[in-house]
């Protein structure tokens, strides 16, 4: 059974249609890519696997579950975890501080015992700090850890908020464009990792617009343009579909010998 | 341990203070700008860690002065029931006030939070069978000034300390997340509507037990005190001393209670420089007097280096 | 039945000079997405400048109104160049705290100078009309006129003329505008003084009433935020459909219910409407993007 079922996913409103009918799974342990060019609907389907949005029609599956009974804080109890295209980090915290927010729904002591500082707040708050501490070194972000966010540079970042998702322990990792603006030795540091979270036993789907990146990565590729999946297979599939090339190319031209459809 | 050095020592110096400071009438003004340095610590986890706003919080001192004026007067509880029962109340209140605040922002949520502000004074003045209506209620003060001054450092520096813990710790990071990115707190699991509405009643608590001392402190309460005036002022404290800042919300109401007494001609005086202290902050340094000690130490960091 | 229109009368009248308030406060919202919390102290302000020149001066009422309007305007200017310019890109709470200073500021200077209400005349005496047994005073008929008035011309003014767009364009977006060559800067110093007179007059139709004190705008401008939500900020004749709303509906509760109601009614109406539909009347949809 895949991990993730989307089925019939539409989104839309004020008549326009973010999304129209998708359809994709994720298998378990595999690393999926969902791409398509600007405003294809990649992050809205992402805002629906996460609950920040509500489809107007469809259905999403998380292990068997219905995920659209699931209200936006529970999504990363069931064990989705995702990072943003944005690099939602809290500036003036440290970066230690920013991965610890991770543990929040896992590392804890009853609530009352934070007001007084009680014998168990305190172990849980050294337990997550150890955690935090072990995952920076496992991004290479070590030194940082006691650096506040503002000011250090993006690929950095990057990694910390990967070290984040990470700490929420997830069986799905979403990633929304890992490589968006980083230099191409952080590239690879990412790909790295991401590779690492799969060994690990981390099911990857990831939103990404760097296609080479896509294609070595990826066990399998969904691709939507104008709010609609126009192809899913594996890496070979897609990058000969007559359909992906002209949503990417858009007018006639020769490629690699194959007339494509404008 | 050595977190809790410097505090010692100012909550130290504070404690002997009265035997520099002599005289039953500064007694009673030091008591009373400790009093508003506990409601503007409070507003401050709400304002400044949370990032909600509240125009009204004056209300809450109300409600914690009324609630602890007709238990003492009416129940004959003692003060030590009555003060933490009086934040409690508040704090009831508090938590209702943050179920609409979970679907307002911005502008939206200071005028919800204004209108309440102007609202619960109103009851006060008519719900007269409980409340006295504008006559008020007169409930036993403290044994004497002095006591009274010591009684409110010890809470202050209670209530000061459980802030504190709450703010490096688990509580304290769901906080920063709500305010910092919305999205961000419900990925990580924290649920908007508990967060929200326990910082409102964690708030309201602290306003509240502010709001039982002062009236204790006073001897009287009335439907006038703690108005939109001492609401707009509680914010302007959390403000200029710096949002965030523990330390700079206690020094801030200290500056904001002194003013009046300094200039004890006119009331007008003292909200004039409140006003143009308030619009140079905000304009000339927006993270407010904290900040300014930040800047300073690492300015005296690198001219040591 | 007669009672009731009495007390609609009577809604009417409160709710022009709630109107009135409201729509300074919009006029500031719909250009620069801040809500003015010193519009109340502004109003309060031109107000003394029209006593002083009756008092002081001997002026006529139409003078001291024409010098209360020129002061008024002045004063948005100013405040706005120095004060509300430097926290243009500020965060909510800034600019909501630096509007409390101009607030504690202006409240503060009069109140140095000001210890007990000043009576302040009516702009037109007289005794009410009677029409089939109801009476009208003929102030509540300027009033009412007056804001309706200005509701008309400001609504021409931003529909049809250059001006009014290129106000409204800024309000939408400012970078885009400037590009265009509006000059942003006059935008909203125009719009200031605009929103400053609208509340002077309201504050001149207002003293008679409650007396003139450094807070005898209070009331008003919480019933003017009330009257603003209600009718959908950012919208004008939301403004005045608010304003004259509220006037009547807590007119009738005064009347058919009781007066200790009064007071709590602007703030659940205020709540209320937050919850339940934010944009009020009038307003266009409060979107949050995730």
């Amino acid at each position: 059974m895949p991990l993730l079922e989307v089925e019939g996913l539409s989104v839309s409103f004020g008549g326009l249609h973010a999304l129209q009918d998708i359809r994709f799974a994720v298998a378990e342990g595999a690393i999926h890519g969902l791409i398509g060019p600007n405003g294809a609907g990649k992050t809205t389907a992402f805002n629906c696997i996460t609950r920040l949005q509500t489809p107007t029609a469809g259905a999403i599956r998380f292990g068997g579950k219905d995920l659209l009974k699931v209200a936006p804080h529970q999504v990363v109890r069931l064990g989705i975890a995702r990072t943003f295209q944005n690099l939602e980090l809290c500036r003036n915290q440290s970066v230690l501080e920013n991965v610890m927010l991770g543990l929040y729904h896992r590392v804890r002591a009853p609530h009352l015992t934070y007001p007084l500082f009680l014998p168990a707040a305190r172990r849980a708050e050294e337990a997550s700090r150890q955690e935090a501490l072990a995952l920076l070194e496992r991004v290479g972000c070590w030194e940082y850890a006691q650096a506040p966010v503002a000011g250090l540079p993006y690929g950095v970042l990057k990694r910390v908020e990967f070290a984040r998702a990470l700490a929420c322990k997830p069986r799905l990792l979403l990633l929304d464009e890992p490589a968006a603006g980083v230099t191409s030795g952080e590239r690879s540091a990412l790909v790295q990792l991401i590779r690492e979270a799969r060994d690990s036993g981390i099911t990857v789907l990831m939103v990404e617009h760097d296609i080479s990146l896509v294609m070595s990565l990826c066990d399998q590729i969904t691709v939507l343009d104008f709010g609609r999946v126009i192809a899913d297979g594996t890496p070979d599939e897609v990058q000969n579909d007559p359909a992906v090339i002209a949503a990417y190319l858009g007018l006639e031209e020769e490629v690699d010998g194959h007339a494509s459809v404008g | 341990m050595r977190r809790y050095l410097w505090p010692a020592v100012g909550f130290g110096l504070a404690a002997a203070l009265p035997f520099v400071i002599t005289g039953s009438y500064r007694h009673n003004i030091m008591a009373l700008m400790l009093v508003y340095a506990i409601a503007a610590v409070g507003l401050n986890l709400l304002v400044g860690i949370a990032g909600q706003i509240s125009m009204g919080h004056g209300a809450f001192m109300l409600i914690g002065g009324y609630t602890s004026a007709i238990l003492t007067l009416k129940a004959g509880l003692p003060l030590w029931l009555s003060i933490p029962a009086a934040g409690v109340a508040a704090a009831l209140v508090g938590f209702v006030l943050g179920l609409p605040a979970l679907r307002l922002h911005g502008h939206f949520l200071a005028l919800a939070t204004l209108s309440f502000g102007v609202a619960i004074p109103q009851i006060a003045m008519k719900w007269g069978s409980v409340t006295g209506g504008a006559m008020g209620l007169s409930p036993k003060g403290f044994a004497s000034d002095r006591i009274a001054y010591w009684t409110v450092l010890g809470v202050l520096a209670l209530l000061v300390w459980v802030a504190d813990n709450l703010l490096r710790s688990r509580p304290g990071r769901a906080l920063r997340a709500v305010r910092d990115s919305e999205v961000v707190a419900l990925s990580m699991g924290i649920s908007l509507v508990w967060a929200k509405t326990s910082i409102f009643a964690l708030s309201a608590f602290f306003a509240g037990v502010a709001g039982a001392l002062g009236t204790h402190l006073a001897g009287f309460i009335n439907p006038t005190d703690y108005n939109m005036l001492i609401s707009f002022q509680l914010l302007a404290t959390v403000v200029v001393g710096g949002l965030g800042s523990i330390p700079g919300s206690i020094a801030g109401a200290v500056l904001v209670t002194f003013l009046p007494f300094a200039f004890s001609r006119s009331k007008g005086w003292a909200s004039t420089i409140e006003g143009l202290a308030i619009i140079g902050i905000v304009i000339f340094l927006p993270y407010g007097l904290a900040s300014l000690v930040q800047k300073l130490r690492g300015v005296r960091r690198r001219a040591a280096s | 039945m007669t009672d009731f229109l009495q007390y609609v009368i009577g809604g009417l009248a409160a709710g022009s000079l709630y109107a009135l308030a409201a729509m300074g406060l919009t006029l500031i919202y719909k250009t620069s997405e801040v809500v003015n919390f010193a519009n109340g102290e502004m109003a309060m302000l031109s107000t003394f400048a029209a006593y002083l020149l009756l008092t002081r001066f001997q002026a006529p009422y139409w003078v001291a109104f024409l010098g209360a309007m020129a002061f008024a305007a002045l004063l948005g200017i100013l405040l706005e160049r120095f004060f509300m310019r430097p926290v243009q890109k500020a965060n909510h709470l800034n600019q909501i705290m630096l509007t409390l200073g101009i607030f504690m500021l202006l409240n503060g200077t009069v109140s140095v100078y000001v210890y007990e209400p000043r009576a302040f005349p009516r702009p037109v005496q007289g005794t009410p009309y009677e029409i089939g047994g109801l009476f009208v005073s003929p102030d509540s008929v300027l009033i009412f006129a007056i804001a309706t008035a200005l509701m008309l011309g400001l609504y021409l003014f931003f529909k049809h003329t250059l001006a009014g767009i290129a106000l409204r364009a800024t309000a939408q977006n400012l970078i885009t505008s400037r590009l265009m060559g509006v000059p942003a800067g006059r935008v909203y110093a125009i719009t200031w003084a605009f929103a400053a007179m609208l509340g002077g007059v309201a504050g001149m139709l207002i003293a008679p009433t409650t007396g003139l004190d450094p807070n005898f705008m209070g009331d008003v401008a919480i019933k003017a935020f009330a009257g603003a939500i209600l009718g959908g900020l950012g919208s004008l004749p939301g403004a005045v459909a608010g304003g004259l709303l509220l006037g009547v509906l807590e007119n009738l509760i005064v009347g058919y219910i009781s007066t200790d109601l009064k007071a709590v009614f602007a703030f659940s109406l205020i709540l209320l409407v937050l919850v339940i539909r934010p944009q009020g009347i009038m307003g266009a949809p409060v979107r949050r993007r995730v």
